[in-house]
């Protein structure tokens, strides 16, 4: 059975962000100018001000922050328990996202790799997300 | 130029926290956030010995919609705006200096328990605002517990920190409720009771979280113009300084959180209030720290220069912050214990202590006496002291 989450919030710069995660690329935006990256996306390079830009891809490695366990449920269709981290990219901006590794394994600076999935939102229409899972040797 | 401010706040009205909790829980609120509001305004009008025709500006705290909350008081002012605790007190100085008005009723009053207001799961409040309240909901990531989880995880990990230093923040302002007969929570709390608490977002437990509440806090500020010439500058208290810097620089991402811990920020507001006071952490008699979460308080001891994070478990650890301590920690039994007010009532608690009103919990010879709020990446401090020297 398909898994149902919450939509993801879609401003007028998400929305391209989310289009190539359906075809199973994560990709952020690029300064054209210093050639910064960052998340989430927005109208301008924040450490330049720079209004040209281009959605470039990312590695998909990187280093774990933190992770917090839900023991609460808070969302009907996401039963407690579940993990979510937080993990600093190769190219530097952090992405959230849940995992599927227990917690207990988890440790901070361990590498980590992006691994999409397929779900739906609440009102049934089909959508990837992606996780970050322990980068296996 | 020197940023010291000059207003005196000459009053302070508060709600029964722990009448009002009790009637929440039987789903009997008494009245709603307008209603609350009369009664801290009634409150402070009577505590500072002035009328209402003495107020000529307003300064509304969320969610009071601005000329409803005037309407409601019948107040005619001529200065009004609305912001939060952290940036009442800077709001109020400056109009008082630039002339705008001398008498500012600070008003907060929020029926947020008997409204039910989310804050976490979906439609989470204050999303519009804080961008990463919302950003994260299609992996479940939600709540601003989950926040202050994330970032303790890292804090605690990097830093060699147990649980039970967050425990001993939930005893040592259980101790100080216990002495406030205004506190929601009344009873003992033991580290096994902390312990065996349950979860909500691991590491966080249930004595890790506020006590969300209905209530309402006013503070009437004022000139000391003003108040000398009403004869109220006795038990006037001073806004000695502030300190204030802001790290919004990939906040939703949370970089300043889990790579700064927002210290950067606090450091910077450290170094301003001790500064224009001329005085240094080792002066303050007592602290109050914004505490939606037990974690804030070895954050914000940490970065503003009570320890240092090598440090700040064995502080905690040594009953520092109990009653009777060497730094006396959220007098009130703060947010963990007292009243989720958003802050409005530690600025309360901060008055009474300045004026050695507070009875049992009164912290002695308090002097000089700070309220630190690092919320969304915003700190904000300042030091009070009475306006007139005791004899």
């Amino acid at each position: 059975m398909m898994i149902t989450r919450p939509a993801p919030r879609r401003s007028f710069y998400d929305n391209p962000f989310w289009e190539y995660v359906n075809n199973h690329q994560l990709r952020l935006q690029q300064c054209a100018s210093c050639s910064n990256r960052w998340y989430p996306p927005g109208p301008a390079c924040p450490a330049c001000n720079s209004e040209e830009w281009s959605w470039e891809p990312i590695s998909g490695t990187a280093t774990l922050l933190s992770w917090v366990t839900f023991a609460r449920t808070y969302f009907p269709n996401m039963p407690a328990p579940y993990t979510v981290v937080a993990c600093q990219t190769e190219e530097g901006p952090i992405l959230l996202a849940d995992t599927t590794a227990d917690p207990a394994s988890l440790q901070i600076g361990a590498p980590m790799t992006l691994r999409y999935y397929e779900a739906m939102d609440e009102s049934s229409q089909p959508m990837t997300l992606y996780s970050w899972e322990p980068t296996r040797d | 130029m020197s940023t010291t401010p000059s207003s005196l706040i000459i009053g302070v009205g508060d709600t029964d926290y722990g009448l009002d909790w009790a009637l929440c829980r039987q789903s009997k609120a008494r009245t709603d956030s307008y209603g609350y509001t009369v009664t801290a305004f009634n409150r402070a009008l009577a505590d500072a010995g002035i009328t209402k025709n003495d107020i000529d500006g307003l300064y509304t705290g969320a969610p009071l919609a601005y000329e409803r909350t005037a309407e409601v008081l019948g107040l005619d002012v001529r200065w009004a705006s609305s912001g939060d605790s952290a940036q009442a007190l800077q709001d109020a100085e400056a109009a008082i200096r630039a002339g705008y008005a001398e008498c500012i009723a600070l008003v907060y009053g929020n029926d947020q328990r008997s409204a039910g207001t989310a804050y976490g799961g979906p439609g989470a409040s204050y999303g519009d605002q804080f961008l990463s309240y919302v950003y994260y909901e299609p992996w479940g990531f939600t709540s601003q517990g989950a926040l202050y989880a994330l970032l303790a995880q890292r804090y605690f990990a990097l830093n060699g920190l147990d649980e039970r230093v967050l425990g001993e923040v939930a005893l040592a302002q259980r101790m100080h409720a216990r002495l406030n007969p205004n506190a929601v929570m009344q009873a003992e709390l033991t580290m096994d009771d902390y312990l065996a608490s349950r979860k909500i977002v691991e590491p966080l437990r249930l004595f890790d979280y506020t006590i969300i509440n209905d209530g309402a806090v006013v503070l009437l500020v004022t000139s000391e113009e003003f108040a000398a010439a009403k004869g109220l500058t006795d038990r006037a208290v001073r806004l000695k300084a502030f300190g204030r810097s802001d790290m919004n620089k990939e906040a939703t991402s949370l970089a300043p959180r889990l790579l700064d811990f927002y210290h950067p920020a606090h450091e910077e507001a450290a170094r301003r209030v001790y500064k224009d006071a001329s005085i240094g952490p080792e002066d303050i008699s007592a602290l109050q720290v914004y505490d939606s979460f037990s974690v804030h308080i070895p954050l914000m001891l940490s970065g503003l220069g009570f320890t240092d994070d090598q440090n700040v478990g064995h502080f905690i650890q040594s009953g520092a912050l109990r009653p009777g301590g060497q730094l006396p920690t959220n007098t009130s039994g703060g947010h963990l214990s007292e009243s989720y007010m958003q802050g409005w009532g530690h600025l309360a608690e901060c008055v009474r202590q300045v004026r050695q009103e507070a009875g049992k919990r009164q912290v002695e010879d308090a002097r000089f006496v700070q309220y630190a709020s690092d919320v969304a990446g915003k700190v904000f401090t300042v030091i009070f002291e009475a306006a007139k020297e005791r004899r």
